[in-house]
């Protein structure tokens, strides 16, 4: 084929032959080549995010028995120390009424008076800590008449009762009549839930003073309380 | 005399190469259009294949994600229960067996001359930072703690770990005041401070133990010998966490 040797009209019909042919591959590569690769890119993205997050989900899931045999034991620890450390809620002065004057006759400790109040404990000027806390400090002001023997021994009672129980303040202070029995100001704290721990959860009863005793027993100063 | 006669014409001429245009015009024409043809075959079959890939993904997936979605569920139960066994083992972390240490207290006493007057311990809840150098560890002590009463020895450091920045911490401060009497009055109040400082059941305790203030007692005159005293304690931050 020689290029001269070729009529006006065959040169005319190969250059609109070559025409039509780059055309043809511009429109396949722009409308099919394209937009399939697209898809497939997108396809792949789609794919490894799919795949990322089977391989989460499978890790997570390879923890399912662990979270749950723990979830069980939290849950038990937590409830024990509920029922038997933790004043409950709504009702934190009248437990620690009962809890104080269970100590103090088993060591022989006459308490005068004792008050109680609620605050947010820890890290006070941190307040997002604050925010996620789930217990207040429920305080108890004991005031006692007792030696320092006494003392000793109602809080060494005291912390072998309750692991939570934390005295936070005492003041002890020696009296001219008598100078072994001391008048002792006694600070114990106790976590107590910020809120109900349980769904329907009983009106919060005021925290008030609670006068010394004349021989009741512990039982029906909550009453009163 | 020799006269070449070229008796083809121009368009006559063949080529002399090994292969001819027409045939290169044409392998080179089928290989472009085989090209093409090959990369849309790649294209659509990547695209195929990846489907097929994503779908099977997307079924496992389907299958996973109720399980997951529960799992998930179960460990946000369980960090919940976490974070309140945490508060509490901080709590009881933060707490000082006070009972062993006034026992201690009165065991170095009985050792001396000396009688209380007033024993207080308070605490207070404080954010503990970390301390830029060992010159300014007492950095988180309240303003106006130290004073500028006589700081009878350092305590030694604490077993416990560095406490972390930020992290809440429950800080005891014991205040002795006393009196002590005979002619040694103001040593045994001295002692007593090192005692306190050195006593293997409260050193570990105890971050200062600092004699606040030592006076003659004016009530007694009859025995000018006897000491009025505050000896201030210390403790150690205990972390609540």
């Amino acid at each position: 084929m020689n290029w001269a040797e070729l009529t006006k009209e065959q040169k005319q019909m190969a250059v609109l032959a070559g025409v039509i042919g780059i055309t043809v591959l511009v429109a396949l590569y722009l409308f099919v080549l394209k937009p399939v690769l697209a898809n497939a890119d997108a396809a792949r993205e789609q794919l490894v995010r799919l795949r990322a997050d089977i391989a989460k989900a499978d890790s997570v899931l390879k923890k399912e028995h662990r979270f749950v045999r723990e979830t069980a034991e939290l849950k038990d620890r937590i409830d024990h120390a509920t029922r038997e450390y933790i004043p409950p809620y709504g009702n934190s002065l009248a437990w620690a009424t009962e809890r104080l004057y269970a100590v103090a006759r088993a060591v022989g400790v006459n308490i005068e008076s004792l008050s109680g109040n609620s605050a947010v404990w820890g890290g006070s000027s941190d307040p997002a800590q604050k925010g996620r806390r789930a217990f207040v400090s429920f305080s108890a002001q004991v005031a006692l008449q007792c030696s320092y023997a006494e003392l000793q021994g109602f809080l060494q009672a005291l912390e072998q009762d309750n692991p939570l129980a934390c005295a936070t303040g005492v003041t002890l202070e020696g009296r001219e009549q008598d100078p072994v029995k001391h008048h002792v100001n006694l600070a114990v704290e106790w976590p107590s839930w910020l809120r109900s721990p349980l769904p329907p959860a009983a009106p919060a009863a005021p925290n008030k003073a609670v006068p010394a005793p004349s021989g009741g027993k512990p039982g029906d100063r909550r009453k009163a309380a | 005399m020799n006269v070449r006669v070229n008796l083809l014409q121009e368009a006559e001429l063949r080529h002399q190469g090994i292969v001819s245009y027409r045939f290169v015009f044409t392998l080179s024409a089928s290989a472009a259009a085989l090209a093409v043809v090959l990369l849309l075959g790649w294209g659509v079959l990547r695209y195929y294949s990846r489907g097929q890939e994503l779908k099977t993904a997307k079924k496992t997936w389907t299958e996973t994600e109720p399980r997951y979605l529960k799992c998930l569920a179960l460990q946000e139960a369980h960090d919940r229960q976490q974070a309140l066994a945490d508060e509490l083992k901080g709590w009881q972390n933060s707490r000082l067996a006070l009972s062993a240490v006034l026992a201690e207290i009165q065991r170095l006493v009985a050792l001396r001359s000396i009688q209380f007057i007033r024993l207080s311990v308070s605490s207070q809840i404080e954010v503990i930072m970390p301390p830029p150098s060992p010159a300014r560890k007492t950095e988180a002590r309240p303003a106006g703690a130290k004073g500028d009463a006589e700081e009878l020895a350092p305590a030694a450091a604490p077993a416990a770990a560095p406490v972390v920045p930020g992290t809440p911490a429950r800080r005891y401060r014991i205040m002795i005041d006393g009196r002590a009497s005979g002619e040694q009055a103001y040593q045994e109040v001295v002692d007593l401070g090192n005692d306190l400082r050195t006593a293997p059941a409260l050193a570990a305790l105890f971050e200062s133990v600092r004699l606040q203030g030592l006076r003659q007692a004016m009530d007694v005159k009859d025995r000018p010998d006897e000491r009025l005293f505050s000896i201030e304690c210390v403790l150690f931050p205990r972390k609540i966490e």
